[in-house]
Order: C-alpha cells, then sequence, then structure tokens
C-alpha cells in the first residue's frame, strides 16, 4: 500500500512539477520541454492603429499572359509556420526595419528554397504584402490592396519541381 | 501538520470509482485514437496536425536542415537508434500504426496498461517529430500527458476485456457464478490519476492567466487586444462572425475579464467539487467560442474535462436523481450452473447489462420455484436452453432468449440487424440448439457436485 503510494505521488509529483515550472514565470513560448509548455497564446497586448500584415510569394511567368504561381509552404516544402515566418522576416529586412546579421541570411534561404522549387517557366518571384489597420470604432477593411515588397529574378537553370502530394 | 497530511492523503487517496477512471480512459484514449484516424482521412488541419499520417510522410521530406528536434523526440528515438536519429517514412508508418492497434486495445482495455503505453508513447513521439520543424501549437500536450498518467494508473481495472477475463477466470475456478456487487467497485488508487489530470488543466489554465497578466498587463483589457486577435484569425480563416464582433471593442473587454478570470479561478473546480460544473461549462462554452470566431481547434481541452467526472456526476444526480429500479422490473435469467459455456455466457450478460436489468438464477442450485409457479418450465426444460423471464411473466427460450438480450441491453443493440435479419427466426433456434446439444456438461468434473 505505501509503495504503490509513494509511487502514485512520484508521477504526480514530476507531471505537475515539470508543469509548473514551465509557466512559472511566463516566458512565453516556452516550447522546449513539449509536451510541458506553457500557453502565452494571444497575450501581448493591443491598441487601435495597430497594423497586422499577410504575404503571399507569387512566381510570375515568363510569359507575361500566363497566370502566376502561388508558392505555397508545401511546394517549398517548409512547415507552414516556417513559411510565413519566413515571408514576414524577409518583408521586415527589406523594410530596413531589421537590419542584423541574419538579413543575409533570411533572404539567402527564401532565395534558395524557391530556387530549389520553382524554375522553368517562370522568370521572377515577387513577395507582396497586404496591410491591415485595427480602427478605433468600427469594421476593419477586409480587402487592403496587395503591395509588392521585394521581388527577385529566378536563375535560368532553375527547374520547376512538382509540389509534393499534399498532407 | 498531522492534518495536513490526513488532508493530502484524502485529496489524493480517498476511495474513487474504478468505474470513473475507466471511462476516463476510454474517452481520453478514445479521443487520440479518433484524431490519429480523422487527422489522417482529412488532412493535416485540426486540432492534432501530427496524428496525419500524411503529413507525417511529407515532414519527412522536409530540408534536413529545417529539422530540429525537441527533447521529446529524442528521447522517444533513443531506443530506435540514437539521440541524432530522424524518423524515415517507414518508422513514422510503423509508429502510426502501432498507435491506432494500441488505441483500439486501449478503448476496449485490452492488455490495458501495455497498450495504454504505447498508445501513449507512439502519440508522444508523432507529435513531437510533427513540432520538429520550428512550428509547434498547443492543444495536444495535455491530452499526450494525461493518456501517460492513465496508462501508469490502474485505469484498465474496469470496463475493460482485461477486467472481464479476471472475472471469468474467477468464475469458472470457483464454477460458480456470484453476480457482482450493485456498487460502484472502489479503490482508494482510482484517485490519484484523475487528480493529477485535474491539476494538470488547472497549470494549463493558469499559464494563459499569468501569461495575459504579465506580458498583457491591464491594457489587455482594453477591447482592441480582443478586437485585434479576431481581426486577424477572422481574415486568416474567413470567420465573419469573428469580424462581426471585432467591430464592438467594448465586448472585447466584457470577453478578456471574463476569459482571465475563468483561466484564474479554474483551480476551484479541483478544491471545491461542487462548482466543477461551473467551470467544466464555462471552458466548453470558452473553447466553442474560440473555435467558432477564430477557428483555433481544442477538442482535447473539453474531452479532458471527463476527468472531472465525479463532481459532475454528483451534480447530475442531484438535479435528476436516480431512479430505483423495482425487483418487478428485472428480467429473470435461468441459466445452466454445470455448464462452462453458460456460465461464459453469464458473465458477459451481467458486463453488458449496465442497466442492472437482469437476475441471474443457477437451475442446478437456486431453482426459483415461485417465479416459475404456473408457467409450465421444467428443470429438464431449463437444462436444454437459456430461459430468460420477463417482468411480465413471458418466457424466452434459446435463440428467442438472447434476441430479447440483444433489445434490452444496449450494447447490444448493434447486433439486433442480425438476429432479425430475414429468416434469423428460423436459422437462429437451429444454431442456438446445436450448440446447446454439443456443449460440455461438467457435472462429473466438478469436485462439488450437487446433483
Amino acid at each position: 500500500m505505501r509503495l504503490r503510494k509513494a509511487y502514485a505521488v512520484a508521477i504526480s509529483a514530476v507531471v505537475l512539477g515539470l508543469q509548473f515550472w514551465v509557466i512559472v514565470p511566463p516566458r512565453g513560448y516556452n516550447a522546449w520541454y513539449w509536451p510541458f509548455v506553457d500557453y502565452p497564446m494571444y497575450s501581448a497586448p493591443r491598441y487601435a492603429g495597430d497594423q497586422f500584415r499577410y504575404h503571399e510569394l507569387r512566381a510570375l511567368p515568363c510569359d507575361t499572359a500566363a497566370p502566376p504561381l502561388v508558392v505555397d509552404y508545401k511546394r517549398l516544402r517548409v512547415t507552414k509556420f516556417r513559411f510565413y515566418a519566413l515571408l514576414a522576416h524577409s518583408s521586415r529586412i527589406v523594410r530596413a526595419e531589421l537590419t542584423t546579421d541574419t538579413s543575409d541570411t533570411t533572404l539567402a534561404l527564401l532565395r534558395r528554397l524557391v530556387g530549389d522549387r520553382v524554375g522553368g517557366a517562370y522568370c521572377t518571384v515577387e513577395l507582396l504584402e497586404r496591410r491591415f489597420t485595427i480602427p478605433k470604432s468600427g469594421p476593419v477593411e477586409r480587402e487592403p490592396p496587395w503591395r509588392r515588397v521585394y521581388a527577385w529574378p529566378l536563375d535560368a537553370g532553375d527547374t520547376l519541381q512538382p509540389a509534393s502530394e499534399n498532407p | 501538520m498531522r492534518t495536513l497530511l490526513r488532508k493530502l492523503d484524502e485529496h489524493w487517496f480517498a476511495p474513487a470509482s474504478l468505474r470513473d477512471l475507466a471511462i476516463a480512459r476510454v474517452v481520453v484514449a478514445g479521443t487520440q485514437l479518433f484524431l490519429l484516424l480523422y487527422s489522417t482521412l482529412v488532412g493535416e488541419a485540426g486540432p492534432c496536425p501530427g496524428c496525419s499520417l500524411r503529413y507525417q510522410l511529407w515532414l519527412t521530406e522536409i530540408d534536413p536542415e529545417l529539422f530540429l528536434p525537441l527533447p521529446a523526440l529524442r528521447l522517444s528515438l533513443l531506443p530506435f537508434g540514437g539521440w541524432e536519429a530522424r524518423p524515415d517514412p517507414l518508422f513514422i508508418q510503423a509508429v502510426w500504426v502501432a498507435g491506432v492497434v494500441a488505441g483500439v486495445m486501449a478503448v476496449i482495455g485490452l492488455y490495458t496498461r501495455l497498450s495504454m503505453l504505447v498508445l501513449a508513447g507512439a502519440s508522444t513521439l508523432l507529435v513531437a517529430h510533427s513540432y520538429s520543424y520550428e512550428e509547434l501549437h498547443h492543444p495536444e500536450a495535455a491530452l499526450i500527458i494525461v493518456l501517460w498518467v492513465l496508462a501508469l494508473g490502474p485505469s484498465g481495472a474496469a470496463l475493460s476485456l482485461d477486467s472481464l477475463r479476471l472475472r471469468l477466470h474467477d468464475v469458472l475456478r470457483a464454477r460458480r457464478f456470484s453476480p457482482v456487487q450493485p456498487t460502484e467497485p472502489m479503490s482508494p488508487f482510482a484517485r490519484w490519476p484523475l487528480r493529477t489530470a485535474q491539476w494538470l488543466i488547472a497549470l494549463v489554465y493558469l499559464s494563459a492567466a499569468l501569461s495575459k497578466l504579465v506580458i498583457g498587463g491591464w491594457d489587455w483589457y482594453n477591447g482592441y487586444t480582443l478586437t485585434y486577435y479576431l481581426t486577424q484569425d477572422g481574415i486568416r480563416h474567413g470567420r465573419d462572425v469573428g469580424l462581426f464582433l471585432a467591430g464592438y471593442p467594448a465586448l472585447g473587454t466584457i470577453l478578456a475579464v471574463l476569459t482571465v478570470s475563468l483561466e484564474l479561478a479554474f483551480f476551484l473546480a479541483v478544491l471545491v467539487p461542487g462548482l466543477a460544473w461551473l467551470f467544466v461549462l464555462g471552458g466548453t462554452v470558452m473553447h466553442a467560442t474560440i473555435y467558432i470566431v477564430q477557428a483555433a481547434p481544442f477538442l482535447q481541452s473539453v474531452m479532458l474535462y471527463v476527468v472531472f467526472i465525479e463532481p459532475l456526476r454528483r451534480t447530475f444526480r442531484r438535479l435528476v436523481p436516480e431512479r430505483s429500479r423495482s425487483p418487478r422490473d428485472r428480467w429473470l435469467v435461468l441459466y445452466d450452473g454445470f455448464c462452462p459455456l453458460c456460465l461464459r455466457s453469464v458473465v458477459l450478460l451481467e458486463a453488458l447489462d449496465v442497466r442492472r436489468r437482469l437476475e441471474f438464477a443457477d437451475l442446478e442450485r437456486e431453482w426459483p420455484e415461485q417465479a416459475l409457479a404456473g408457467a409450465g418450465v421444467t428443470r429438464d426444460d431449463a437444462r436444454r436452453a437459456m430461459h430468460v423471464i420477463d417482468p411480465d411473466g413471458r418466457i424466452y427460450r434459446g435463440f428467442f432468449a438472447f434476441r430479447a438480450f440483444a433489445r434490452l441491453l444496449p450494447p447490444l443493440w448493434i447486433t439486433l440487424p442480425l438476429f432479425y435479419a430475414p429468416g434469423a427466426s428460423r436459422l437462429g433456434p437451429w444454431i442456438y440448439d446445436h450448440i446447446a446439444r454439443n456443449r460440455s456438461r461438467a457435472v462429473c468434473d466438478f469436485e462439488t457436485c450437487e446433483v
């Protein structure tokens, strides 16, 4: 009986101890000890006038009459989160908000991933951005225009790789 | 100090229902099994992208440079290839299949401890792998921890094939069927896994509340914070309801206060059992609302509320008192106590009788003279086939007795089409009589042979 109780206490203490340790004090996205994680989602304060951006990557065909190709994370074989983080980071670098040593690395990685998976009939890749602003009152503008923030030519030697089967 | 220790002991080890713990096992393992199958059939979207076999196989194609394994994945892979290994497609498929098979076994309670451990291990490995590419979501974590905790507790001691096998073994060894007690099976070790899960959920909500209080501060309640997030997710996932609500910052303030109050006070659901229903209801409404307006699926969080089953059941019983069944509602089953096959059938029927409608009488040892007065059933008739007498005195024999069970016992309702299929009334009795004639009747094998 005592041994079984000690076993139960040990398991409960380890589980709850680990969970407590990762959440106190709140640090924000402490995922290293998954499945013992903290839960800081949506905890940053926001204000009227704050903006958020959505990004899109498009490959423009050499034949200007053909439609552009929307390049998604599946084609580049990166996770969705990684893909959009890469686009957002690249956009900030181009807008000169970030001038750290990682700037070149980020843009180079984006260009390499695109170069590996998109090519052939496509000559240019552009990074587009849509900006939403939180109004003081009333609904947000739902269809703000797309703006080009960055573009680069694709190397002629690149070939169009088929996208992996979508999960 | 002694009082504190006694209270702690009571909090964690007061006898609790093994059936409640088993229900938690069925729901939690069933949820994980559902996610493994559903995510694979539907795709990566949903509350567990890492449960999808297709998504897992796609992940194995990602550039090795982007593979940043979580420690949980490294630990899971240690027995299979070392700390630095990256799962290949064949290994991932094997783990997924093992998870699904173990999930089915865990739900029905076959080799429960082992199957729960395999399900927990496979789920940990798969989800940790999906989060080893710099992407992390939160819905799976708590459920996977609870799977481990239930696996390490006595969650297979009731509502399981293991417990049925044990009962069969006991009955056949004693060569006598004695009905189980109508009271709940209790154990001092049935409570701690549920308590651990309850406190884990409370800590998860506490983390969410503390983050908003510390990182967000008072500004988190300014109305525009929720407006911002509702707009962001509403546009991303096309949730018009979220975009509509985002137009009212004052409503955002009210929702923010309600959310943080619920998260911060959730531990009261553990400490004051009478309040558990309030927090479970509030949490369910909160998660459902988040899903409707922001498309964030927290199915696992809602299913995990099953660990509050004991206080919820008590509250429900206060509102809807249990109807006591009079002996007149009972069906009397006459069985041959010297026939091992009949004893097995009776144990099985008892396990399936969730509404406690059956009463059993061994025709050799407890011939019910009164109940059968005027019914015209002799012992010899009863020895040839199982007889069942309903509360109105109608008698069902052999195949028709089993057809009556299929109507009476909810777990057998699924077999009704078979019992009422065209030709079943002719073929059924023939099959029954064939089996009954050829069954062994261990009258002379029993040491305590009474006839």
